[in-house]
């Protein structure tokens, strides 16, 4: 046996080679932020539940400097996610078929995105009108 | 025969997890974070909404998929980063997810039965 001894290219710093490879990493990155606020949104469950003196600290913290940037940090980490997931959405879809109709890509993107609108347009509504 | 991998099981956790996050996302984080409306974040105002069991499940479940999706993209992408495959740090990813996900479905639980 020969070991071979053609030149494999280092994998090292892969991700200062292209834009798209960084635009990965950011997208990929969500997921950290993501991770994090479910984290805080366990914490407010749980001090809303064990009184008034907890849930007070809690929201001493997302409205303080801190925790506003946090949530700003939040906001453009889920609507980035939001954006890029959708766009790929009709990647990871088999391709389907209506009767003699074919659901093409653009149509799962639109559809995915206009339920994302929907989703949002129906949460805003029941906080202003629910939690009056 | 090679036991089962247990990653379709993971990967579903992580697209259930990413679709919930896309869908009602950042609109929960506008309404928490302004707060939208300006006494969404009242004790009482609060209290209110969870007690329909729809919100404490909806928030307990989304606490809990969000968890197993960080913890699935962290992880790949760690890899990528070209971390070892140490057998440790999946143990440490979904484990994290899994004890943070009992936790979000005990304090869930506490809410649908009060």
């Amino acid at each position: 046996m020969t070991a071979l001894r053609t030149h494999t290219r280092s994998m090292k710093g892969w991700w200062r080679r292209h834009p798209a490879y960084r635009q990965y990493l950011l997208r990929e990155a969500t997921s950290v932020v993501i991770g994090l606020y479910a984290l805080c949104l366990l914490w407010g469950m749980t001090a809303l539940l064990l009184g008034p003196g907890a849930h007070d600290v809690w929201r001493a913290c997302v409205q303080s400097l801190p925790g506003r940037a946090f949530h700003l940090l939040a906001l453009a980490a889920f609507s980035w996610h939001a954006w890029t997931w959708f766009r790929l959405l009709p990647l990871t879809v088999a391709p389907l078929r209506l009767g003699r109709y074919r659901i093409t890509q653009t149509l799962v993107h639109r559809a995915a995105l206009g339920a994302w609108a929907l989703a949002s347009a129906a949460l805003l509504v029941a906080a202003a009108g629910g939690l009056r | 025969m090679r036991p089962r991998s247990p990653e379709p099981l993971f990967w579903t956790l992580f697209g259930a997890g990413g679709m919930l996050a896309a869908l009602v996302g950042p609109a929960l984080v506008l309404i928490l974070g302004l707060p939208f409306p300006p006494g969404a974040l009242e004790y009482a105002t609060l209290r209110g909404a969870m007690g329909h069991p729809l919100v404490a499940l909806g928030l307990g479940v989304s606490v809990g998929l969000w968890l197993f999706h960080a913890a699935h993209r962290i992880l790949h992408t760690l890899y990528d980063l070209g971390v070892p495959h140490a057998p440790w740090l999946p143990r440490v990813c979904y484990g994290g997810a899994t004890a943070g996900t009992l936790a979000a479905l005990g304090v869930t639980l506490a809410w649908v039965l009060q």
